[in-house]
C-alpha cells in the first residue's frame, strides 16, 4: 500500500513538473498574467504586459522577446516627465533578486510593432523572453480588454 | 443634553448623505469651458459646442500610442458602459496632439476600437499642427515630439488628464491620468444627481 501511495506522488510529482515548465516557469524565473490589448488596428503597436518573478539570489535581466505576432519587439517604459507621460524604448527590464518586475499599463511594457496578425479578444500570442541568466522563457499571452 | 446628542448625530447623517469625495479636482471658479472647431472622423469640421446638451469627456492623445492611450479610452468606454450605455447624455471626445501622422480616417479606426458597444458613437478630432496646438493650450494640455529610436517611430509625450464639460458647456472637472473608470463614472453620476453641487 505504502509502495502503492509514493508511485502515485511520484507520478503527481512528474505531471506538475511538466506543467510547470509548458507555464512559463524555468531556471529560476516565473512569468505571470500575461496579457495584451486587443489591438485598435493592425498598423498601430500593441502592448504586452506580465509579472516577472525572480526566484534566483541574483539580479536577473530581461534583454529581449522574440514571437511570430510582430515583425518588431522592443522592451519600452512609459514614464513621467515634467508633468508628460513619455514613452521610450529601455535596452533591458531588471528583475531583483527573489523579487519582482512588474509590465503594466502606463509603465514597463513590450511593444508589438508591425504586428503579423490582429490581436483578437479571447487569443494567446506565443512570445519567448530572453534573460540574460535564466534563459529563454516560453509565455501564453492572452488577448483581453 | 440626549437632545443634543441626537442633533449632533443627525447632523453627522446628514452631512455622510451630502458629501461626496470627488475623484477629479474642479476648476476654481468653474465657468465656460473652452471651445475650438476641428475635423471630425468622419472629414467633417466639428465645435466642440455643438455637443451642448450633453456631459463631454474629453481626452487628448495619438493613435500611435500602445499603452497610455488606450488605458484612458478604454476607461471612458467603462464609464459610458456605467453611466449611459444606450443614451446620449454622454459623450467621449478624443482629440489628437500628434497632427503630424493622425488623419481623420486613422481617428475613425482607433476610437472606432472603443465604442463598439454604443450606439452613440465616439469623436475622433485631428487638424492641421496649428489648430492643434491651439486646441491643447486651451486646455493646458503640453505635448512634445520625442525621437526615441524605437522601429515605431518618434514618440509623442503628452498629458494624459481626462476634462468633464456639463450640458450647459462649462468645465466642471479635470480627472487625472489613471483615475479609474468607476471614480470617474461615480463623480459624474453624483453630477447628473446634484446639478448645482460644485
Amino acid at each position: 500500500m505504502k509502495q502503492v501511495s509514493m508511485v502515485v506522488v511520484m507520478l503527481a510529482a512528474l505531471v506538475l513538473a511538466a506543467c510547470g515548465g509548458s507555464s512559463g516557469t524555468t531556471n529560476g524565473v516565473t512569468v505571470s498574467e500575461a496579457w495584451a490589448r486587443p489591438s485598435p488596428m493592425m498598423d498601430r503597436a500593441g502592448a504586452a504586459y506580465m509579472v516577472l518573478q525572480n526566484n534566483g539570489a541574483a539580479e536577473d535581466k530581461l534583454l529581449s522577446v522574440e514571437g511570430d505576432i510582430a515583425q518588431t519587439i522592443e522592451l519600452h517604459e512609459t514614464k513621467e516627465s515634467g508633468g508628460m507621460l513619455a514613452m521610450s524604448p529601455v535596452p533591458n527590464i531588471p528583475v531583483p533578486a527573489r523579487g519582482k518586475t512588474e509590465l503594466k499599463p502606463g509603465g514597463l511594457h513590450v511593444m508589438l510593432i508591425g504586428l503579423t496578425r490582429e490581436l483578437k479578444a479571447g487569443d494567446k500570442v506565443q512570445l519567448t523572453l530572453n534573460f540574460e541568466k535564466a534563459g529563454k522563457v516560453p509565455v501564453a499571452v492572452e488577448v483581453r480588454e | 443634553m440626549k437632545l443634543r446628542w441626537l442633533i449632533g448625530w443627525m447632523l453627522i447623517g446628514w452631512l455622510a448623505a451630502c458629501t461626496h469625495n470627488f475623484s477629479g479636482v474642479a476648476p476654481n471658479p468653474i465657468g465656460p469651458a473652452p471651445d475650438f472647431t476641428l475635423i471630425d472622423e468622419t472629414g467633417r469640421p466639428f465645435q466642440l459646442s455643438d455637443l451642448r446638451g450633453q456631459w463631454i469627456l474629453l481626452a487628448y492623445g495619438y493613435t500611435h500610442c500602445p499603452d497610455v492611450c488606450p488605458l484612458t479610452l478604454s476607461y471612458l468606454r467603462d464609464v459610458k458602459q456605467i453611466v449611459d450605455p444606450n443614451g446620449d447624455r454622454v459623450q467621449v471626445v478624443f482629440v489628437t496632439i500628434d497632427p503630424e501622422r493622425d488623419t481623420p480616417d486613422s481617428m475613425r479606426r482607433y476610437v472606432g476600437h472603443f465604442d463598439k458597444l454604443f450606439d452613440q458613437k465616439f469623436k475622433g478630432l485631428s487638424g492641421t499642427p496649428e489648430e492643434i496646438a491651439a486646441a491643447a493650450q486651451l486646455y493646458q494640455v503640453k505635448y512634445e515630439k520625442k525621437e526615441t529610436g524605437s522601429a515605431d517611430g518618434y514618440s509623442m509625450a503628452h498629458t494624459a488628464e481626462v476634462y468633464l464639460i456639463d450640458p450647459q458647456f462649462n468645465w466642471r472637472m479635470t480627472f487625472p491620468f489613471g483615475i479609474k473608470a468607476e471614480e470617474i463614472a461615480a463623480d459624474l453620476q453624483y453630477f447628473m444627481q446634484n446639478p448645482e453641487a460644485k
